[in-house]
């Protein structure tokens, strides 16, 4: 039956094919303009997951210094430049109180200078950073890997040992077991990082190619201010609430009088996928004005076509039709509409958010946060089906008005219709 | 078989209405030839949508065997006309869309008959009526008497106990009209079929056991048919 249906509506749509197609034609850019927004959308958020998830939702960033005085309030957050271990001015904080917080699992800090390098070849000012123990290997993720390209990484006690990024290894024309001089201080370089792409991470370090790594003590022995840090990192306990832990961490680094603020990747990609969800969703509802105009469209279709096809639904009424069976045929009709609309449009869809996704990763980056990233427009079966279904049912909505109209037609007066 | 008793139909037009019946008594046996006559106007055509309970009357009762057919709704009329009556028009009001065979399967569809077996009974009706080469013809590609065959085909594919037949060879030439006529006859003797013509052409009328002829929305005279 509802095969028989399917045929009379094709035949139907097909013997007004012009018509048809252009009503296609409204829904089609409607799901088009609707599943590439979602589409390019979804690909932002999960990029933006992507990147906090390399360094991991169990991580909070300290940045001493930035909490506004108790009492006010309202707190200031430290530039997006601090996030990524440069430019804020370093402070002296015990983190061994750290070690009795039961919800903190470890932690690490670095702190940042700026030094005169000099090798062979050249010198400058540089940006000097230093790793507390093994920060490298308990932070992983906020160091990209840190990946040797040669040599090793610190050993315990080591002094005056440096590892360089691939391009300041490169300026200065220096290699595994080179000497350079950082603040006339000769520094033995242990290692060279492997080259890597501009690094794109909303957070993390930044800038590794251009690194000069050396320990903490290294750093304490040329510049003095012991304890000293720019940043520390401190990995919660698993299971342990991030926000409770952050204020934990906030309260007892407080206490010894330097107030403290702290990040945590959920905060900052929750702001993100904020916005962009605001955005996305601002978006999509101009593009479902569009669907809803594709929807009118498909009404005023049916509407001329019952007016058209009057005398063959008087025909189909006289021999045997019931009212129910020419309400299904018109439904079935507009929802083919929308369907065949639908499935169009999400194809187009598909292909303009994979074309349109990379554009507008790199229109819509703002700071770092897209930098470099490759960005790919996400397609969840959810988003397909859910464009099908929903055009499916917009079709037959639209449908539904006319439909019930010639449903209801009186036999005699459809057949004496011209 | 079919009775109506006192009917009255009026339309509505602009302002006034139009008395299409004016009590009306009419009773056609089983098995029966029935043709109606009279000028345009008169109620001809009226009464046949009521015979065939295409449409219900203001007054009176139109009674199919016991069953008062006035009395029920839209539905159980679709029903009844799909299963007992069949139609054939004037216009021979085939879907233009479809093919031959399509548009006499039509009415199979909304009776539930299975797929293969409507294919099966439709190009039967069609060879039947002699357009056996012309099944897969959409009906601007099939000449009048074509067309009208095929309606005919389509007006038995539910086996009806009623066939009507509004003015159906008015659209056709004489020789055409000739076969038509034959073969309602045919269908009337062989069958056991009731044939109800509306016409207004006596040669039409000649086929018929009786003719009842109408004026003014009333009987006017009633008399036997020609052969």
């Amino acid at each position: 039956m509802f095969l028989d249906y399917m045929k009379l509506s094709l035949h139907s749509i097909r013997s007004r094919s012009l018509r048809s197609w252009l009503t296609i034609l409204g829904i089609v850019i409607g799901v088009t303009a609707v599943v590439a927004l979602i589409a390019v959308g979804q690909g932002m958020q999960q990029s933006v997951k992507k990147q906090f998830e390399v360094i991991g939702y169990d991580t909070i960033m300290v940045f001493p210094g930035f909490a506004a005085p108790a009492g006010q309030g309202q707190e200031q957050r430290p530039p997006m430049m601090g996030m990524f271990g440069g430019g804020a001015p370093p402070v002296a904080l015990d983190l061994g109180v750290l070690e009795r917080l039961p919800q903190v699992e470890k932690f690490g800090y670095l702190r940042t200078e700026t030094a005169i390098v000099k090798s062979e070849k050249m010198q400058g000012f540089l940006r000097l950073t230093g790793l507390s123990p093994g920060i490298t290997e308990k932070f992983g993720g906020y160091f990209n890997k840190f990946p040797l390209a040669e040599g090793r990484n610190f050993q315990e006690d080591e002094q005056f040992a440096v590892i360089l990024g691939h391009q300041v290894a490169a300026n200065l024309g220096v290699g595994l077991g080179d000497e350079i001089t950082i603040e006339d201080r000769p520094f033995q370089v242990v290692g060279v990082l492997a080259e890597m792409e501009a690094r794109g991470g909303a957070i993390g370090f930044r800038g590794m190619e251009n690194a000069l790594f050396v320990p903490i003590q290294a750093l304490e022995a040329l510049y003095g201010k012991e304890g000293t840090i720019s940043m520390a990192l401190v990995k919660a306990a698993e299971g342990a609430d991030m926000t409770k832990v952050a204020e934990q961490v906030k309260l007892i680094l407080g206490q010894q009088g330097s107030p403290v603020s702290t990040v945590t990747a959920e905060e900052i990609s929750k702001q993100i996928s904020g916005v962009l969800g605001t955005m996305q969703m601002t978006l999509a509802t101009i593009a479902a004005i569009s669907l809803l105009v594709g929807g009118v469209g498909v009404m005023n279709t049916m509407y001329t076509s019952i007016l058209e096809r009057t005398r063959e639904i008087g025909i189909m009424k006289a021999v045997g039709a019931k009212d129910r069976h020419v309400l299904n045929l018109f439904l079935i009709e507009s929802g083919l509409m929308g369907i065949i609309g639908g499935a169009l449009g999400t194809l187009f869809g598909i292909a303009v958010s994979s074309v349109a996704g990379r554009f507008m990763g790199r229109a819509l980056a703002f700071g770092p946060m897209m930098e470099g990233n490759s960005f790919t427009a996400a397609f969840s079966p959810g988003l397909i089906i859910g464009a099908l279904a929903f055009s499916l049912a917009l079709g037959a909505l639209s449908g539904a008005m006319p439909a019930r109209r010639a449903a209801k037609l009186c036999p005699v007066e459809a057949l004496r219709y011209e | 078989m079919i009775r109506l008793q006192d009917v009255v139909r009026t339309y509505p037009m602009g302002k006034t209405e139009v008395r299409a019946l004016r009590g009306l008594d009419l009773e056609v046996r089983e098995g029966e030839f029935l043709a109606i006559m009279g000028p345009s106007g008169s109620g001809k055509s009226t009464l046949m949508h009521l015979i065939g309970a295409l449409d219900l009357p203001d007054g009176g009762k139109v009674l199919l065997g016991d069953l008062d057919i006035s009395q029920q709704d839209g539905n159980f009329l679709a029903e009844l006309r799909g299963k007992k009556i069949g139609f054939v028009f004037q216009s021979f009001n085939l879907i233009p869309t479809l093919t031959a065979l399509e548009n006499v399967e039509l009415p199979m569809i909304f009776q539930r008959v299975p797929r293969r077996e409507r294919r099966k009974r439709a190009q039967k009706l069609l060879e039947q009526v002699g357009l056996g080469e012309r099944l897969h013809h959409k009906p601007t590609e099939l000449s009048g008497g074509e067309q009208q065959r095929v309606a005919i085909a389509r007006a038995l594919v539910n086996d009806p106990e009623i066939l009507l037949a509004d003015e159906p060879t008015g659209n056709v030439d004489s020789e055409t009209g000739a076969q038509i006529m034959q073969l309602l006859k045919q269908l009337n003797e062989e069958r056991g079929m009731t044939v109800v013509v509306v016409t207004h052409d006596p040669e039409v009328a000649r086929y018929a056991h009786r003719i009842v002829r109408l004026r003014d929305g009333q009987i006017q005279d009633t008399s036997k048919g020609g052969e």
